[in-house]
């Protein structure tokens, strides 16, 4: 399985990264493999509806027509494992 | 000026008294630039970011903050850590409208390389550790600076 993941933040280099690296291993270990991109929460608004998840460390108010996972957990470690199940199984169920 | 990500001994506070997060950014972003660390319009934008897009973050133990801005107002990679004495307001990462008590500050002198994603990576590591941040807060100057820059790999 080969899933589209969008990772924004405000700088689009930043937390993004971080948080791209943990979730694309995630994933693979979870037999999705993941074609990430990074972009600003600016960007968000052209991308949505092209890709199949945007995950995000900054606030991009709500209303996409893609789903969007809050990540911020990933930085802190405070329900890590939970957000990252989560991503998985939006991903599974699509 | 070199590679690696500079930890200034200078840009480490410890029971830094602030009356709010502009106070708090003022005394980090002079460190960088006494040092050259940064150019003329860090400060200013490094607040100017953080109206539009805070680095607010509710951690284990603390409220923390990772500042960081366009990489053009820096020369050099570079990290300042301020425990503050009475916590500062900041606004949330990842919902503006929310505000946290923030007891630690991460000042994050990013440039262009690539390096600043590999200190950024560390700090969120030693963060996620429940009781690293508490015990961060506790420590003296000296005890503070030398856990960094054991902890954290500046290349």
């Amino acid at each position: 399985m080969k899933k589209e993941i969008i990772f924004a933040c405000s700088s689009g280099i930043a937390t993004s990264t971080v948080v791209a690296e943990k979730v694309s291993e995630y994933c693979q270990e979870n037999g999705i493999e993941v074609n990430a991109r990074q972009a600003t929460v600016g960007e968000l608004t052209g991308l949505e509806g092209s890709v199949d998840l945007f995950v995000v460390t900054s606030d991009v108010g709500s209303g996409y027509k893609t789903p969007v996972v809050n990540a911020l957990p990933i930085l802190t470690g405070i329900g890590e494992q939970e957000i990252l199940e989560k991503i998985v199984s939006i991903l599974k169920e699509q | 000026m070199t590679n690696k990500v500079i930890i200034s001994e200078d840009a480490v506070f410890t029971n830094l008294e602030a009356s709010d997060k502009e106070e708090a950014l003022k005394f980090m972003s002079q460190a960088f630039s006494e040092n050259g660390y940064v150019n003329e319009g860090y400060y200013e934008s490094i607040l100017e970011r953080e109206k539009h897009a805070p680095t607010g973050i509710e951690a284990y133990d603390f409220g923390i903050a990772i500042p960081h801005t366009d990489p053009k107002f820096v020369n050099n990679d570079s990290l300042g850590v301020a425990v503050l004495k009475e916590p500062v307001i900041f606004n949330s990462m990842i919902n503006a409208k929310e505000t946290i008590e923030v007891k630690v500050i991460f000042l994050l002198g990013l440039s262009k390389s690539t390096k600043h994603l590999n200190i950024l990576r560390q700090i969120m590591d030693l963060i996620k550790e429940e009781g690293v941040l508490k015990k961060i807060a506790t420590m003296s100057h000296d005890k503070l600076y030398d856990y960094l820059k054991n902890n954290l790999k500046s290349e």
